[in-house]
């Protein structure tokens, strides 16, 4: 039976092995972290996704899979911590695999992020704004993708991302390494004496 | 790091699988060969991209790189997805048979991880059935 004694904020978890209860400070601090992982995520996707009107950049949001604890405005670039649920800090809910999802609610989200392919027409009077790192290429499609654009300089189709950015993030190591340094630094931050039990 | 050595490790089994099918498969590659305007009745897309090309969190190892592909398989529309499932299969066979193989003292050593899909796609104005498969890899040069 692991039980905490006499520590402020500890909560009894009954019998389980292999396991050391863990006080609602550390738990408020692992929801912070994840809070900040997301808010840095969409920050990601959105600085590195396509910007035609702005649309798709500003639709970003994190739900929390546990259905959260309040919180969590539909914000816009540049998402702030705000814009993501609270998480329940109960033992469940934090011992999950999976706390949020980071989904984007553009109806034309699965072109934009090159998953499916489309047909292509460029809105009379809208100026593209531009993808945050990529800028604008215009040129000539060779291909139904959204960024399949080669640059030429007498053709007028137009990218504002480059070609398969969401699974590149996703799956080239940008994602995780983006999660590991928030969880080092929130690690790092709260190391003194918040851990130390009396 | 050489970025095209760590494409060819990627591009040329894949070449030669689909290549070796009967009948074979054309197979089209980033800014190599460009799948024309009136494109065959099944054909394989490979795309390469570079993610972190040294990753100081993990290791002071400069010479590291990862990025992900996507291979997407077209098959005949209205056919059924038995084709574009066989097609998934050897895509999927060879990026999972990529770096299986001890690595050696000079070179590229690379390894796929996290294979996702295939998911499949359709619809009523694209002339094929898409079936889709990423995957993470990892290279480490040598040497």
């Amino acid at each position: 039976m692991l039980e905490a004694r006499g520590a402020k904020g500890f909560r009894r978890l009954g019998e389980y092995g292999g396991w050391l209860d863990v006080p609602d400070n550390i738990r408020n601090k692992m929801n912070v972290a994840a809070r900040q992982a997301a808010t840095k995520i969409m920050n990601d996707l959105a600085e590195k996704g396509p910007a035609y009107s702005g649309e798709f950049r500003d639709s970003w949001r994190a739900l929390a899979v546990d259905g959260g604890s309040g919180g969590g405005n539909q914000g816009s670039y540049p998402y702030k911590i705000s814009d993501v649920p609270n998480l329940k800090i109960t033992r469940k809910s934090m011992e999950r695999v999976k706390v949020f999802e980071i989904v984007n609610t553009s109806p034309y989200a699965l072109y934009a992020m090159d998953i499916i392919p489309g047909r292509w027409i460029t809105p009379e009077g809208v100026a593209p704004k531009g993808g945050i790192e990529f800028g604008i290429v215009y040129g000539k499609r060779y291909g139904r993708f959204r960024g399949e654009v080669k640059k030429d300089g007498e053709a007028m189709r137009v990218s504002t991302a480059e070609k398969d950015w969401y699974t590149n993030y996703v799956n080239g190591g940008e994602m995780s390494d983006a999660v590991k340094r928030i969880l080092k630094f929130t690690i790092q931050s709260s190391a003194s004496g918040n851990l130390s039990v009396s | 790091m050489n970025h095209q050595a760590i494409c060819a490790a990627i591009e040329v089994p894949l070449n030669n699988a689909f290549k070796g099918l009967t009948p074979p498969v054309k197979i089209f590659f980033d800014n190599l060969t460009i799948v024309p305007p009136d494109p065959p009745t099944e054909y394989v897309t490979v795309s390469i991209a570079f993610g972190l090309t040294s990753e100081s969190t993990l290791t002071n190892s400069l010479d590291r790189a990862r990025g992900a592909v996507i291979v997407r398989i077209f098959t005949e529309k209205n056919r059924g997805g038995k084709r574009a499932r066989y097609l998934s299969g050897v895509a999927s066979d060879i990026l999972n048979s990529l770096g299986s193989s001890q690595k050696a003292a000079f070179g590229v050593f690379l390894r796929v991880r996290d294979i996702s899909g295939p998911a499949f796609y359709s619809n009523e104005v694209e002339p094929h059935f898409m079936a889709r498969i990423a995957a993470s890899w990892d290279a480490t040069g040598c040497g």
